[in-house]
């Protein structure tokens, strides 16, 4: 067979035409499909757009929250009257127990740690309760005026001044109640009050 | 030369794409009508199959509505809708699972309505184009069915003349070995 009568072969093969109605059917379809399409872009636009609604109110909800947080966060550090009550409780208990022997009771995530002293010493002196948060983590630390209580490592002397003033003095730096809100320079920040 | 009437045609034509570059759907339906026939000769011929001839016209008419902006009329609406054609039928070709569904739909299809047009040589004729790899395929139909020289069918496919030349050369090979029993009953035929 040569190129020419191959060639003939083929244009005998004939396809069948659409008919009238099949080309007006397929008018329909197209314009159905392009609705469609327009549809799915339109609604795919309006859920982006809504995403970007969520995300940006999300965000601010986020901002709102971390300002919030930064804003409660000095009156947060200072423990409640039920909590101090406990304290109390807690403290009489303990002085009970070990007489002149109680250094502090330290109210950390793990529950109380006692630490008591080599000696015995006298615990008629102020009992007073500080808060010490280092980053994210808080404790509360009972102790007496004149103790000295250990913080993220460090040795600190804890005194009741006169006038009702609570000190924090250690090598790392001095903090007095009237620092409230401020470090006074140390790594971690503190509250204090006087436990009765 | 350009009869008269292909040349009435031709203006017809380029104020309805005109209009539809202004969106107007209206004028797109219009273009669908004139140019129905040849995209699905063309798919029908690419994929044996007139569901799937179907399928590919409808896409390849809705491309065209979605491209319409990048149609700078340097060359005739039916030439770059032909394109459009061609590369979605290529592409349909190049999708294997496609492939494999659509030999068993040609098998399915010739068993219930073995052509459309219902005659032997056609339907050992198509079923012969459907046994070509996609791009020798391209090349017969191009050339052989709708007259496109070597340098227009390089153009369409984007390749050089010379790979069209060698994919027409392979493609006769085999068709003439697919397609020789007819050629002999008919030499046998008074």
């Amino acid at each position: 067979m040569n190129d020419g009568r191959l060639d003939d072969l083929l244009r005998k093969a004939k396809v069948a035409m659409p008919s009238a109605d099949q080309t007006e059917e397929l008018v329909v379809r197209i314009r159905g499909d392009l609705a469609r399409r327009r549809e799915i872009r339109e609604r795919v636009g309006s859920t982006s757009r809504l995403a970007a609604w969520r995300w940006l109110a999300g965000g601010l909800a986020v901002v709102l929250g971390v300002l919030l947080v930064i804003r409660r966060e000095p009156s947060s550090v200072s423990p409640g009257e039920k909590e101090v009550a406990e304290m109390r409780r807690y403290l009489h208990e303990l002085q009970a127990l070990f007489p002149d022997r109680l250094d502090a009771v330290v109210f950390g995530p793990g529950g109380p740690r006692i630490v008591l002293s080599e000696s015995p010493m006298s615990s008629g002196n102020d009992p007073l309760v500080l808060r010490v948060c280092v980053g994210h983590s808080c404790r509360e630390i009972v102790t007496f005026s004149g103790r000295s209580v250990e913080i993220d490592g460090r040795n600190f002397e804890v005194l009741a001044g006169s006038g009702g003033a609570i000190i924090v003095a250690g090598e790392a730096g001095v903090w007095t109640s009237s620092d409230e809100g401020r470090s006074g320079g140390l790594p971690f920040r503190l509250q204090a009050r006087h436990l009765l | 030369m350009i009869t008269v009437d292909e040349k009435t045609a031709l203006e017809d034509e380029q104020r309805c794409v005109a209009r539809v570059l202004q969106g107007e759907l209206d004028a797109f339906g219009d273009l669908v009508r004139r140019h129905h026939a040849m995209i699905h000769a063309l798919t029908y011929r690419m994929t044996g199959s007139t569901a799937d001839a179907d399928e590919l016209t409808q896409e390849t008419f809705v491309r065209a509505w979605q491209r319409i902006g990048q149609f700078r009329g340097e060359s005739k609406f039916s030439s770059w809708l032909y394109r459009i054609a061609m590369t979605a039928c290529l592409n349909w070709a190049d999708q294997n699972f496609r492939r494999n569904r659509r030999d068993e739909r040609w098998e399915l299809e010739r068993e219930r309505s073995p052509d459309p047009v219902g005659d032997d040589v056609s339907a050992k004729v198509h079923s012969a184009l459907q046994r070509l790899e996609p791009k020798f395929r391209a090349a017969i139909v191009l050339t052989v069915y709708d007259g496109h020289n070597h340098a227009e069918a390089a153009r369409i496919l984007g390749c050089s003349e010379t790979t069209v030349s060698w994919r027409i050369f392979m493609a006769r090979r085999k068709l003439k070995k697919l397609l020789g029993s007819l050629d002999t009953n008919e030499e046998a035929t008074p």
